[in-house]
């Protein structure tokens, strides 16, 4: 029986809510041109963008698998988040890629790749981006509302009423307000996520205390439950791909590199990533610390029983009422804060690249934030659609880190050549996409047809996504070598 | 193992609580300053 209380729990949502699509629609006055709508003008300072970049990446399907790997796989289930800081420190102190992009002025990664690689390389690493990062965001409503309707007790016929009326807000103030409206929002819900997040784990560390946690995961896990090393679910291959995967999120996710195009200089934009490294480790170790809570309190899942869902059946039971709807107030903003930039992240790439080549000439400004408006809702469109039908095979990081490198490996691979590879060229550039593109693919539709369903299962998703990158290493090196140089050209 | 993930759950809520509390003064005083400087822009 959940401690949600409709009235104490529920005014507490309800006031988040108010306030966050009052301030989120008051500064769509200020939006005038494309670039205040896309990039929020690159008006954006350093802890406006710790703010930021910390309240996107964090959702509740953050919290879910995070905990879900923490109920599963004990303290060695966060060992992604720490990879990601660790990435996030190196490129913000040496200014790996992301100082020569911050300083081309592009506002998307494909309008950098044009200098390089032309225009239909633009185009189809647009699309590449777009595919991948759709595909990764459309499983968030469904886990989102799945997680709010266990923690409140509410009915599963409540799940799709609950969340579309959640992403309609996040599409208003979007819409309407564009980077600037998510910037304010995001300030907003990192303050009550962040509150929410520290007041349970508190409580958690308080009530639980670490003992009985260190025990819990010790009795279930063994030493594999400390030392990711040690555990048969993860080992080198998973290690190996979280400090690839980790990496080039890090350098070229959509939603996280806008954060360094909207900062007001380069060094400003390293500066956020330097400050928000550590943000990842406590991105994972919190809900991980969770998810042994629960392991504590209800005990490891019986055969078939979901372990994605054991975080928020605990905390249903586990928080007294007032921290019920902070909790719940906090787990919202995270994930309105995920959804709107994402929506906008991937909506700029689709206006910025994939329609460049049908815009004759420079669109009025108006034109331009009313095209890029209609972009946003159709997302929003397609979350509603697809993110309740599709059904997640295994583990969701696992599926989200392998659907997102059907871009990540391409994209990362095609940023490091632009930016230090001399020999770098378009034929490298298409055998990179195609290579980084095409083993995901097969590889979720091998999972999904039941005649490879098994083959699949024995690669596993880890070594998908490394085949991935080197797929796309080696169609970057092999196509760049066999193009033809100009001066070659002209001799022949 | 067991010290270091401890250590690190008590680093992430003393970090954590710390950036949280200047985050929320310093990054209104940002929101602030930027829709001022559009606004100046617009002018």
């Amino acid at each position: 029986m959940s401690h949600f209380h409709p009235w104490i729990d529920g005014s507490i949502v309800g006031l988040y809510l108010l306030g966050t699509m009052i301030a989120g629609v008051w500064v769509r006055r200020y939006v005038s041109k494309v670039e205040h709508f896309l990039v929020a003008g690159r008006e954006m300072n350093l802890y406006l963008g710790i703010a930021s970049l910390a309240a996107t990446e964090f959702g509740i399907i953050t919290c879910m698998y995070a905990a879900e790997a923490g109920y599963t796989k004990g303290f060695a289930g966060a060992t992604p988040g720490i990879c990601q800081a660790l990435a996030m420190l190196v490129i913000g102190l040496t200014g790996f890629c992301v100082k020569p992009l911050r300083a081309s002025g592009a506002m998307t990664l494909p309008e950098l790749f044009e200098k390089r690689f032309g225009n239909r390389v633009r185009w189809l690493a647009g699309v590449v981006i777009v595919l991948g990062g759709l595909l990764n965001m459309g499983v968030f409503l469904k886990i989102g509302g799945d997680f709010l309707c266990a923690v409140c007790g509410w009915d599963p016929g409540y799940l799709v009423p609950v969340m579309g009326g959640l992403l309609l807000l996040v599409a208003i103030y979007t819409i309407l307000g564009g980077m600037l409206s998510v910037l304010v929002t995001d300030f907003l819900q990192f303050v009550i996520m962040s509150t929410g997040l520290l007041l349970v784990t508190l409580l958690i560390l308080h009530h639980i205390g670490w003992d009985r946690l260190e025990e819990a995961v010790r009795a279930n896990h063994g030493e594999g439950g400390f030392n990711p090393l040690a555990n048969p679910q993860m080992g080198w291959s998973y290690l190996a791909f979280q400090i690839l995967g980790n990496g080039a999120a890090t350098l070229t996710w959509q939603t996280t590199i806008s954060r360094l195009l909207s900062a007001r200089d380069a060094v400003t934009g390293q500066k956020i990533y330097v400050r928000t490294s550590f943000f990842f480790v406590c991105r994972w170790l919190v809900p991980v610390l969770w998810g042994v809570a629960a392991l504590v309190l209800l005990g490891p899942a019986k055969e078939g029983e979901p372990t994605l869902m054991a975080m928020p059946q605990f905390l249903a039971t586990f928080l007294p009422i007032g921290l019920m709807g902070l909790m719940v107030a906090a787990m919202l903003a995270a994930d309105m804060s995920t959804d709107s930039s994402y929506m906008l992240g991937w909506g700029s790439v689709i206006y910025n690249d994939i329609l460049a080549p049908f815009r004759k000439g420079k669109w009025p400004e108006a034109r331009a934030i009313r095209w890029n408006r209609f972009i946003v809702a159709l997302i929003g469109i397609y979350l509603f659609v697809f993110g309740l039908l599709y059904e997640i095979q295994g583990d969701v990081w696992s599926y989200l880190l392998l659907s997102g490198s059907v871009y990540l490996s391409s994209m990362s691979v095609l940023l490091i050549a632009c930016c230090y590879w001399k020999r770098a060229n378009s034929w490298g550039a298409f055998g990179a996409i195609l290579g980084g593109a095409l083993v995901p693919i097969l590889f979720l539709s091998f999972e999904k047809m039941a005649s490879t369903a098994a083959w699949a299962n024995d690669f596993g998703k880890d070594n998908a996504g490394i085949a991935a990158f080197a797929a796309a290493a080696t169609g970057m090196i092999v196509g760049s070598l066999i193009k033809p140089k100009k001066s070659d050209s002209v001799a022949s | 193992m067991s010290t270091f993930w401890h250590l690190l759950v008590w680093s992430c809520v003393v970090w954590y609580g710390t950036v949280t509390l200047l985050v929320a003064v310093r990054g209104w005083k940002d929101i602030v300053a930027m829709l001022r400087r559009l606004r100046d822009g617009e002018e």
